[in-house]
């Protein structure tokens, strides 16, 4: 488990980043992140989506309704010009926290 | 079968309750939850455990929630309105205030409210008291839980032997065999008699004879004497304190001599406290029990005859019972085992704690009458109906006025009071208002104690004494009320939505009619079988007294006499007797019809093992006198000198246990059971089968002896309606033919019916609740009827000017209410039925349970509901429209 501030910090570069290979449907949004990190990121499965509202809100992403085969119906969201850029943003944060701590923390695990 | 639509179905209503939760999220949520529900059933779940794990997969719906409130609401608003209650306690001022106005200006509500409350208590109350008063029964001795009683119990000819009594020298062998026995002593009732001392004479009831152990095992205070010494003589007396005030005024009692059946003087030796009145032991004058074996000393080792005596014993510890009861079962072989093998019978000791004999002993003999558990029972429920019907009318009357307050639930909503807010609000008010109608009900109680005094025969007291119990009680009663009464309203209430009430549209009160329809038809039900149960017990009772007994217990006196004097005259008295007009029969007896016969063990011809069997003694005009029946063979006669000596009549009852074709003539071994007094009786006739005891009982095998010893009662039959004049010219023969006896009468049918003493109370206490509790009801609808009535005002306006009648209106408004009270004694009927039989199963001789009951309880509940409901309809029919249409 990763503490609450890590989460909340993660989650929006975790989902546009996940935005960012094309839309996708919330529930399909948590399997790909449970499968990324190997259930390392255990999240609350409801608890994504007021945070996809928030995001939709800010104007990072948008959103629409598709009917599915089985007849079930699924928001699919898509990443915005806005959101693309506030990832980049993210991950130039990202990229320097992560940089520190490469160089100052031995005990941090290698990525494979 | 597992319904996966259904349980989606319900876990939206759940989602939908939070109101940060958009539909469009709700679909979105849902749309997840199925997803995962697939995903867990392809790996191999259930339905109901893939349902299971993927709700608690999504999580709990509330931190969802509050996310999107987050979301939504920006960065100033306070946490959401579920999240926390935002108790503030300056609104508390505010919450008392409103609550008193609400009281205040609605004085008719608040009154209905408060005194059916409190009559619903105060009953609640009283029950109470009297549960708490049997069921403490005994327990003032210091060591109760270590007293048990010696009982005997078996089988013996065929009939099962349950007795309180034992042999009388149980008790020594006892306590000198059996180390854990501390102290073992013997009650020995008397019959009644008359005791004087100097002028004052007075007769006593509660006299018994007693061991000195008595102060080892029980805690009899003594105030003047000495307890070691107090009953070790003969002729000696302990008194309890009223009674030798009763004598003796002030002076000091010890020393002096009471005279007792103006025949043999007891010297006082000890004066104890008075036995509180929830003792099983009626004690007020106690006689050494050597006075006893003085007087029959066969008596005193004799383990076979009668004369038996209670036994009362002290253990070290209470665990010792089993293990002694088992040991108990040897002394049994011992004394009896031979015996018993001989008459195929078995006896064994059993011990009863001594705080259970009120409630739970219902044996032969027993010390007096005892109460039932089952008593307990009932009237527990009739506390909890009682209750239950008067906080309902709390619940109807507060959500039928909701619409009074939605503005201000509205309000408060809009300024930012939570659901929890309102309904710790709403209860907080419950719960003040059953604290006010708590006093109200104290009040009632007070002045409610002469009358459950004379209905229950039980004295209580308001005192400091029982504050300690009283007051959790109390506190919790006020809790339990309030909540229950509260809690609908409160939950009611809080869900009122601030934009309908604000806007003022359709009244918000209106929707919950069904649920208030469903109070008052529960509250009917209640009320109306009651009405039922009371009629019914009056039946029984009534059935009870008027049934044939097969013998005539009216107009028939009887006197007390140990006069053996009188036995030798007999003839001589009896004439005397006679020469009085308006006197039929004067005939001697042992026992009348309602005291309790002897028993016996009778060995009959022809058969080898002994049968238990009850028997009287009479002389030759019993059976005239009491108006039974001889069907066959020969009454006694006084002619015949052997019939004296060997003559018996016997019942129908035996005759058809014996299984004998020709009674006249067979014989019977009679008191066969130890080594003493046999004898030969001879049957002369069969009387027709009649009821000695409570028609609880069935008849059982019976004989009348004409042994003419020991008979200590005449009874006189009389003429009708001569009664006082009567009695007046027996009290002066009396005088003339026993000069210092005093004249100590009894009406047969009096004593008969006194048996039903236990019926009769339930009667007048079901009754007398049954008539609460639809004055309760009643009390509710009426509140409900006046709030219908002051709704529909206008409608009854328009009606009335289009031409309706005011017997119209009142119809169109009581109507509803009849219906629900018509509804109710359908249900009512079969629930007092079903009860009813079970009591009815109790005796042996019931009534039939008549369908007219339950036709006049449904009319008796639909009159005065009728009663109720019309002064308001009555009221609003009568006034005038245009005062009701005017502003409009």
């Amino acid at each position: 488990m990763i503490s609450k501030a890590l989460m909340a910090a993660s989650t929006k570069p975790i989902i546009l980043s996940i935005l960012l290979e094309g839309e996708d449907y919330g529930y399909n949004i948590i399997q790909r992140v449970k499968d990324a990190s190997n259930g390392f990121l255990e999240w609350s499965d409801g608890m994504l989506y007021p945070v996809l509202q928030r995001l939709e809100k800010e104007g990072f992403i948008s959103s629409r309704w598709i009917v599915s085969e089985g007849g079930r119906y699924r928001k699919y969201y898509q990443i915005t010009d806005a959101g693309r850029t506030e990832l980049e943003a993210e991950m130039v944060q990202w990229g320097g926290v992560f940089g520190a701590l490469a160089k100052l923390c031995p005990l941090l695990p290698a990525v494979d | 079968m597992f319904d996966i639509e259904k349980a989606v179905r319900e876990w939206r209503r759940g989602l939908r309750k939070l109101e940060s939760f958009e539909d469009g999220f709700v679909a979105e949520l849902e749309s997840h939850l199925r997803d995962e529900f697939d995903r867990q059933k392809e790996k191999g779940s259930s339905d109901a455990s893939a349902f299971a794990k993927a709700v608690s997969l999504v999580g709990r719906p509330e931190s969802i929630a509050e996310e999107y409130y987050k979301t939504n609401a920006g960065p100033l608003a306070a946490s959401p309105s579920w999240t926390k209650s935002r108790f503030s306690p300056a609104l508390i001022g505010n919450y008392l205030k409103v609550a008193l106005r609400t009281i205040r200006r609605h004085k008719g509500y608040s009154f209905i409210n408060i005194a059916g409350l409190a009559l619903g208590m105060a009953c609640s109350i009283l029950i109470i008291f009297y549960i708490q008063h049997e069921l403490s029964y005994d327990r003032f001795h210091a060591n109760a839980d270590r007293i048990f009683r010696v009982a005997v119990d078996g089988m013996l000819g065929g009939q099962s032997i349950n007795g309180a009594v034992t042999p009388n020298p149980l008790a020594p062998a006892l306590s000198s065999r059996y180390p854990e026995v501390v102290a073992a002593a013997r009650f020995y009732k008397r019959d009644a008699m008359s005791v004087k001392f100097a002028d004052r004479e007075f007769m006593e009831s509660g006299i018994v004879y007693a061991d000195p152990a008595i102060f080892d095992v029980f805690t009899f205070p003594m105030i003047r004497g000495n307890v070691k010494a107090a009953l070790e003589r003969s002729r000696t007396v302990v008194l309890t304190e009223s009674t030798a005030k009763k004598y003796f005024g002030t002076e000091d009692p010890i020393g002096k001599f009471l005279k007792f059946n103006n025949q043999s003087d007891y010297a006082v030796t000890g004066v104890i406290r008075d036995v509180p009145q929830n003792s099983h032991l009626k004690l007020s004058l106690i006689c050494s029990m050597e006075t006893f074996f003085a007087r029959n000393p066969v008596l005193r080792d004799n383990w076979f005859n009668e004369g038996n005596s209670y036994t009362y014993i002290r253990l070290d510890r209470p665990e010792t019972r089993k293990p002694l009861e088992a040991k108990l079962a040897d002394l049994m072989e011992e004394k009896f085992g031979k015996l018993l093998r001989a008459a195929k019978g078995r006896l064994q000791f059993r011990l009863q704690p001594l705080t259970a004999i009120h409630l739970h002993s219902h044996l032969q003999w027993e010390f007096g009458a005892n109460s039932d558990i089952l008593y307990i029972y009932i009237f527990a429920a009739i506390a909890a109906v009682i209750l239950a019907i008067a906080c309902v009318n709390f619940m109807n009357l507060a959500t039928a006025r909701s619409a009074r307050r939605a503005r201000e639930v509205g309000l408060r909503k809009v300024v930012g009071a939570g659901r929890r807010d309102l309904m710790g609000q709403f209860l907080g008010e419950s719960t003040s208002t059953s604290l006010l109608a708590l006093a109200v009900a104290l009040v009632f109680v007070k002045l409610a104690l002469p009358l459950f005094k004379s209905i229950s025969g039980i004295e209580l007291a308001l005192g400091v004494g029982q504050l300690s119990w009283l007051i959790p009680v109390f506190f919790g009663l006020v809790l339990f009320v309030g909540l229950a009464a509260g809690i609908y309203p409160a939950v009611y209430l809080s869900a009122i939505r601030p934009v309908k009430a604000l806007k003022g549209g359709p009244e918000a009160g209106s929707g919950n009619a069904r649920f208030r329809r469903i109070l008052v038809v529960g509250q009917f039900v209640l009320s109306i079988a009651m009405i039922s149960g009371t009629r019914i017990i009056e039946d029984q009772i009534r059935f009870m007294k008027n049934r044939d007994l097969g013998f005539q217990k009216d107009q028939i006196l009887a006197i007390n006499t140990s006069d053996q004097t009188i036995l030798k005259n007999l003839e001589q008295v009896k004439s005397r007797f006679k020469e009085i007009p308006g006197i039929l029969e004067v005939s001697a007896t042992s026992h009348v019809p309602g005291q309790t016969p002897n028993n016996n063990i009778v060995t009959p011809e022809g058969l080898e093992t002994a049968m238990k069997c009850c028997f009287i003694r009479a002389d030759a005009d019993y059976v005239r006198t009491m108006g039974m029946e001889i069907v066959k063979g020969r009454n006694f006669s006084k002619d015949m000198i052997s019939d004296g000596k060997n003559a018996i009549l016997i019942n129908e009852t035996a005759v058809r246990k014996l299984a004998w074709q020709d009674p006249i003539g067979k014989t019977m071994k009679v008191g066969g059971a130890g080594p003493l007094q046999f004898s030969s009786k001879t049957v002369v006739g069969v009387v027709r089968d009649f009821n000695y005891s409570s028609l609880r009982n069935s008849i059982e095998p019976f004989y009348i002896d004409n042994d003419m010893s020991s008979l200590d009662v005449l009874a006189v039959k009389i003429k009708a309606d001569q009664a006082g004049r009567i009695v007046g010219e027996l009290k002066k023969a009396w005088k003339t033919i026993s000069p210092d006896k005093l004249f100590d009468f009894f009406f047969v049918d009096e004593l008969f019916d006194a048996q039903y003493r236990s019926e009769e109370r339930l009667n007048t206490i079901f009754s007398s609740f049954s008539l609460m509790a639809i004055a309760i009801a009643c009390l509710g609808l009426f509140g409900l009827a006046s709030y219908m009535a002051e709704r529909r005002k206008k409608e009854v306006g328009i009606r009335k000017v289009l031409g309706a009648s005011i017997g119209e209106v009142v119809g169109l408004l009581s109507a509803q209410f009849l219906k629900l009270v018509g509804l109710a004694a359908l249900i009512a009927w079969p629930i007092a039925y079903l009860g009813m039989s079970i009591w009815l199963r109790g005796f042996a001789y019931r009534t039939p349970i008549s369908p007219w009951t339950f036709v006049f309880s449904g009319l008796a509940a639909l009159a005065i509901a009728f009663l109720t409901v019309s002064y308001q309809a009555v009221r609003a029919a009568s006034a005038n429209p245009v005062d009701s249409l005017k502003y409009e």
